[in-house]
């Protein structure tokens, strides 16, 4: 009451409330989440906001009777607290409403928990929601100034010094942690690549050097395979000598003995307690934004990874919703996952059959992403995985054969250079690899010149003349 | 800056125009405690009554 009588009389009470009270339902009692309701869509509309407009608004849109009519209205606005408490007042609305939260939250657990029709899981992961919600409804942290930050960052750039240019998750190729210095936290990254091109096996790879090579507990929320069918071709990439068919079928010479062999060789993938795989069909983003931020209060989760985000079910049903938003809203609550848990989120995706319609070596562009075109927005990165031997395609442009690799096209990379880099890859194994490139020549990479104490470029070398002949047209 | 849309301005002007003396007398002292677009009405109004009374 207090809150909004202030607001009604002092103006420039207003932003902080706003700033503090995102939602009407902090209040308790229906005529204050009524008016408090006419308050935001005043301000929403950049309308003043007074007794007479918040009046005017209410009767507009028929609810005036309902808030408590003209008179009680104005009675707020004559029954303040002191304006100097506002923020304290606030922080009681919020609390209060928490628990209200945490306790609808407990009795719908208690229902759901002895409904025999209800799947338990379910019942957790909206539980789980719910509060994850109320977290970020209580979030409202305020701006912090550069100068705060900059100790920070120079740490990140300190230990980058040490890590060799690295301040993400490894990926676990060498030109590619190079163009992006890894996978970067709060970064929502898509991979996209038409069906056969090997999606799910860069994801378990990447998935592998994270968790398995560099030890940073990473999640996979596989909608589209079993976890042990991604178990078995993990086995595949652990295991000399074994495609992920071999495993599947089971055909061996040596019979359980050879199984045993097998077992014995995986030992790194047995003892990865810190790679996590929910196979949940069809989760929608809240039920996934719950688990994940569960797995990284609990295990404190560095990298997740979404095979594939069309698997994904929006929330729009029955509201009119269409597939495109769906996605929309997917897409959004990746980047927003990646930016609240602070990891980097990587999602597989499909690309539209245009590709395949699309001439020469049918490779995939950015209006390729399937049924929306806001996850080329909301993605700080867009690589496509492409292999010329799915397409019976022998050699690259520039003469390279593309037999056992593939083709990783940075296509989009906010904050970063774009480019395409080509890798090993015995897609049969689910193997990637670092082909036998060499870096930058050391003239043309940026270095630190100790005597002066600046970086120094020297720019791009000259070609040499025998590849100038090698560019002539005869 | 606080602003009323045009509608908002009209129809705020219209309730005060309509307004007993005893409730302009209140909302006069709302908007002069409050400030803004409001305020600005209310003075015009406060005028407006003040001529035809002369």
């Amino acid at each position: 009451m207090s809150v909004l009588g202030i607001i009604l009389a002092e103006a420039r009470t207003l932003h902080t409330v706003l700033s503090i009270l995102s939602t009407a339902d902090v209040f308790y009692v229906e005529k204050h989440q009524l008016i408090y309701t006419a308050i935001l869509h005043l301000h929403q509309q950049k309308e003043a906001v007074d007794l007479l407009t918040v009046v005017q608004h209410l009767r507009g849109k028929g609810t005036l009777k309902k808030a408590g009519d003209t008179h009680y209205i104005a009675s707020l606005s004559q029954n303040l607290g002191n304006v100097a408490n506002l923020e304290s007042y606030c922080r009681i609305l919020q609390q209060q409403y928490a628990r209200r939260v945490v306790i609808k939250a407990g009795h719908l657990l208690e229902q759901h928990g002895y409904d025999e029709g209800q799947d338990p899981l379910e019942v957790v992961a909206q539980a789980q929601m719910q509060l994850t919600r109320l977290q970020q409804g209580l979030d409202t942290r305020g701006a912090v100034s550069a100068a705060a930050l900059l100790p920070s960052v120079l740490d990140s750039i300190r230990k980058a010094v040490g890590q060799k240019g690295m301040t993400g998750v490894p990926t676990g190729l060498t030109e590619l942690n190079d163009a992006t210095g890894g996978w970067q936290p709060t970064d929502f990254v898509v991979i996209g690549a038409r069906p056969g091109m090997g999606k799910t096996a860069a994801l378990l790879y990447h998935a592998r050097e994270a968790a398995i090579v560099n030890n940073i507990p990473t999640a996979i929320f596989s909608m589209e395979m079993p976890a042990a069918q991604l178990v078995l071709r993990l086995l595949a990439t652990e295991v000399d000598g074994y495609s992920n068919n071999d495993l599947r079928r089971g055909k061996f010479a040596g019979g359980v003995e050879e199984v045993d062999h097998i077992a014995s060789k995986a030992q790194r993938l047995g003892g990865a307690h810190n790679l996590f795989i929910d196979d949940t069909p069809a989760l929608n983003i809240h039920q996934l934004s719950a688990k994940a931020a569960r797995l990284v209060a609990e295990h404190g989760v560095g990298l997740i990874l979404i095979d594939y985000l069309q698997l994904m079910s929006g929330t729009n049903k029955g509201r009119g919703g269409n597939r495109e938003t769906d996605i929309a809203e997917i897409s959004r609550g990746c980047k927003a996952l990646a930016k609240e848990l602070n990891v980097p989120v990587i999602a597989l995706s499909q690309l539209s059959r245009s590709v395949e319609q699309r001439g020469g070596e049918k490779r995939p562009q950015l209006s390729d992403l399937r049924e929306s075109g806001t996850i080329e927005q909301d993605a700080d990165m867009v690589i496509f995985l492409w292999r010329g031997e799915y397409y019976n395609i022998e050699e690259y442009a520039d003469g390279t054969p593309t037999k056992d690799t593939i083709l990783y096209d940075i296509a989009k990379h906010r904050g970063g250079a774009l480019g395409e880099m080509v890798f090993g890859c015995r897609i049969q194994r689910g193997l990637f690899s670092d082909l036998n490139g060499s870096p930058a020549p050391a003239g043309e990479r940026p270095f630190y010149d100790k005597e002066s104490k600046q970086t120094v470029q020297l720019g791009k070398l000259p070609a040499s003349r025998f590849e100038e002949e090698v560019d002539l047209p005869f | 800056m606080e602003a009323y849309s045009p509608e908002m301005a009209q129809w705020v002007a219209k309730v005060l125009r309509k307004a007993s003396p005893k409730e302009f007398d209140n909302w006069r002292k709302y908007y002069e405690q409050r400030g803004g677009p409001g305020l600005e009405l209310v003075k015009a109004e406060l005028q407006a009554r003040q001529q035809v009374n002369v």
